[in-house]
């Protein structure tokens, strides 16, 4: 796939205005977010933390696609790690699920770099290719593997008591949410993140600089799939178990539907497109018998009508406002 | 002109997928009234599985037709929810969850997959609803993670590995194993040895096959078997790994020479039709045909009225807990949780496999498991099993310090 050139990940610096309106923007919604449980059935709620751990999932592949272009279809290999770990630590250690989730994204993380050390060394299609190969590899012994990971019937986890009510585990999912999304934030706009746009932009031209592309690119993969650990951390509890589809390659698709769907070229547009994908799933599997069709309808809609996701668009649309008012 | 083209084109496109996506909710829920007694089924109806589930929904449909005809439980009318969870365990757990703290479901019937039956389990414990399983039959449900809440009308793989060994073991000295490379089926093979030593401690294992689940060619597989020149040999295909194994062993005589033993579903014998090879020994979890009594020869007149189709296992496995539910909350005169398990437990259901009681150690009920050889049908269009042996549960289940230990290891 060719990345097309871009816009700046940052569009030019808001004034101070701006930068106050968007901070009580945000505010507001993390402080919405929070108040959500008192307000939504518990159904809706159980939904919110799907959603909570899909735009994280989304957000943290973005880093790969959106920021550094680097186009891998094995990304759910470390969601499903991150899953794993948690199952593997409560059932043979009986560590508690809160503590496992802390050693979810070095365990995930550690294994991405084992496979990012390879798969860096190509690019384009290859690089794309060798993810999914190695996604697919991680899978079948996880599958296989009967009596560490529990085969193709996958292995329970029983969260604790207290986080078995929907409320305390949105909560504690919502705030381990924010905080790695802060922190990818805050990596999206560090020097590192700025060299991965340049990357992105022109590989070659990065190279010249004298960026070390491919540390920077192992770096971005080891980070990605660390925080896509953290996101599987949070599954596994949730589903009260951890089972092998969590590594399969139509696993890694979603977070490139979702990515696509909501635009990459912005930090939110992942966060917009888990949304539109876990509601959508949703509604479609509750009362239809095609949501396949379904599905491939909205995104071929949105590939069609909006190329840019559906969070580029909105902001396009607000930026043209903006300017016809001055 | 090329712009108006164009613009022309893109809006036929669009119309076409609005209409494309009005055809597709089907199963959307029609308003029911709040006094309703509702049974919430989640299950598999996309994916591989689809036309065995296709055969769960239509049985408990025709259930609760039946039900409702008669009047209703309670005096209220009987109400179903499908959900497709598409083979992935997550949607099972959302799906079952909304179903519950949603739509208030009183009841719940469980998937067709295995994975998806665990994490349905899981919820139907948090949630403390019952939960009886028609088709999922891990060993693992009944045994480590079982609880008071789950309920199972279809033998653990453990049970039809044992009545497999029962039926196959005295055949020969020199077994061999087909069977696709995952958990159930390596499962199943350490189950039917250990069993097979005590029918037959001659017997011994000649060689094991281990095809990957899809594998569209045998031949490697086939010439294997053959050449370790078994007696008998145990299947644990099935579906249309099974249809592509017989059609391409057929030719090999295997089936002249040994006698093979395997899981079978209806799907399956109707797929072969008459290219099945006579004297295959099928095993089965509740086929129609070797079933005798009014009600059974009712329901098959019902069922191919309504559906136009015979009635697979699975849809008879899933009317039977529909009426497992029936008699229970007639008993209970309650849908509540607490009386209804306690009805559960307590009562011996009038079910089409016969009369039907749940252990209480692990609220298996006491199904039997059926294995008969292929031969031509004189009521249908496909083979059936002759001389079918009903293998009894007390024969094949574990036993409670089996059950009792698996639950203190884990």
């Amino acid at each position: 796939m060719t990345v097309q050139p871009l816009p700046p990940l940052q569009p030019a610096a808001g004034s101070a205005a701006s930068m106050r309106t968007k901070t009580i923007i945000g505010g507001g919604l993390i402080v919405g977010l929070y108040l959500l449980p008192f307000v939504l059935g518990e159904s809706y709620l159980f939904l919110s933390i799907d959603f909570l751990i899909m735009a994280l999932f989304a957000v943290s592949y973005n880093l790969l696609l959106g920021q550094a272009g680097m186009l891998s279809f094995g990304h759910a290999a470390y969601y499903g790690l991150g899953a794993y770990t948690v199952a593997i630590l409560f059932n043979k250690l009986a560590v508690p699920v809160h503590i496992g989730l802390l050693a979810s994204p070095f365990i995930a993380g550690a294994i991405a770099l084992a496979v990012g050390w390879f798969a860096v060394r190509v690019t384009g299609m290859y690089f794309a290719m060798l993810t999914l190969a190695f996604g697919q590899l991680l899978h079948t012994v996880v599958m296989g593997w009967y009596g560490f990971t529990g085969g193709d019937d996958g292995l329970p986890v029983m969260p604790p008591d207290w986080l078995l009510p929907a409320r305390n585990y949105y909560l504690f999912v919502l705030t381990v949410t924010l905080v790695s999304l802060a922190a990818l934030r805050l990596i999206t706009l560090s020097a590192f993140g700025t060299a991965l746009n340049a990357i992105r932009e022109n590989r070659q031209r990065a190279i010249f600089v004298g960026l070390g592309v491919r540390n920077y690119e192992l770096g971005a993969f080891v980070i990605a799939g660390a925080f896509a650990g953290i996101a599987g951390a949070m599954r596994a509890p949730l589903q009260q178990m951890a089972f092998p589809s969590l590594l399969h390659w139509g696993q890694s698709a979603e977070p490139v539907l979702m990515a696509l769907a909501g635009g990459i070229h912005t930090f939110a547009g992942p966060i917009v497109g888990a949304a539109i994908f876990v509601f959508t799933n949703f509604v479609i599997t509750t009362y239809s018998e095609y949501p396949l069709l379904v599905f491939g309808v909205i995104v071929l809609l949105v590939v069609l009508y909006l190329p840019g996701g559906v969070a580029g668009a909105v902001i396009d649309a607000w930026e043209r406002l903006r300017r016809r008012a001055r | 002109m090329k712009v108006t083209q164009k613009a022309y084109g893109r809006r036929a496109v669009t119309r076409a997928m609005l209409g494309a996506m009005a055809l597709g909710p089907s199963l959307a829920g029609v308003a029911r009234a709040q006094s309703d007694i509702k049974i919430g089924l989640t299950t598999d109806l996309t994916g591989i599985a689809a036309s065995y589930t296709r055969s769960t929904v239509n049985g408990v449909e025709l259930g609760i037709d039946e039900v409702n005809a008669g009047g209703g439980l309670l005096g209220r009318k009987v109400a179903l929810l499908v959900r497709d969870s598409q083979l992935k365990p997550d949607l099972g757990t959302t799906h079952t969850r909304d179903l519950i703290t949603r739509e208030k479901v009183d009841v719940l019937i469980g998937p067709n997959s295995s994975a998806v039956g665990l994490t349905v389990s899981a919820v139907a414990r948090q949630y403390q609803k019952p939960v009886i399983m028609t088709t999922p039959n891990t060993p693992r449900l009944p045994m480590e993670l079982f609880h008071p809440h789950f309920f199972t009308l279809v033998p653990s793989g453990l049970m039809e590995a044992r009545a497999m060994a029962e039926v196959m073991g005295p055949k020969g000295k020199k077994f061999a194993f087909i069977g696709g490379d995952y958990e159930a089926s390596h499962q199943g093979l350490k189950f039917f040895k250990e069993r097979l030593a005590k029918v037959n401690p001659a017997a011994a294992f000649v060689t094991e096959a281990w095809p990957k689940l899809g594998e569209p060619d045998y031949t490697s597989y086939i010439t294997k078997l053959a050449s370790a020149k078994p007696d008998v040999v145990f299947s644990y295909l099935w579906g249309a790994d099974l249809v592509g194994f017989i059609k391409q062993a057929k030719p090999y005589g295997l089936f002249n020479r040994t006698a093979v033993g395997t899981l079978l579903f209806m799907d399956d014998l109707k797929a072969l039709g008459q290219e099945m090879p006579d004297g295959i020994w099928g095993q089965m979890r509740a086929p129609f045909f070797a079933m005798q009594g009014d009600t059974v020869s009712r329901f098959v007149e019902r069922y191919r009225a309504k559906y136009n189709d015979y009635p697979a296992d699975f849809a008879i496995m899933g009317y039977e807990a529909v009426m497992a539910y029936a008699g229970a909350i007639k008993d209970a005169q309650s849908v509540e949780a607490p009386a209804l398990v306690k009805a559960l437990e307590a009562g011996t259901f009038d079910l089409l496999r016969g009369k039907t009681k749940f252990r209480q150690l692990d609220h298996q009920g006491d199904v039997p498991s059926f294995i008969g050889k292929t031969a031509a049908g004189d009521k249908v269009p496909f083979k059936v099993l002759a001389e079918v042996e009903r293998v009894p549960a007390d024969k094949i289940w574990p036993s409670e310090a089996e059950v009792l230990e698996a639950r203190k290891a884990k």
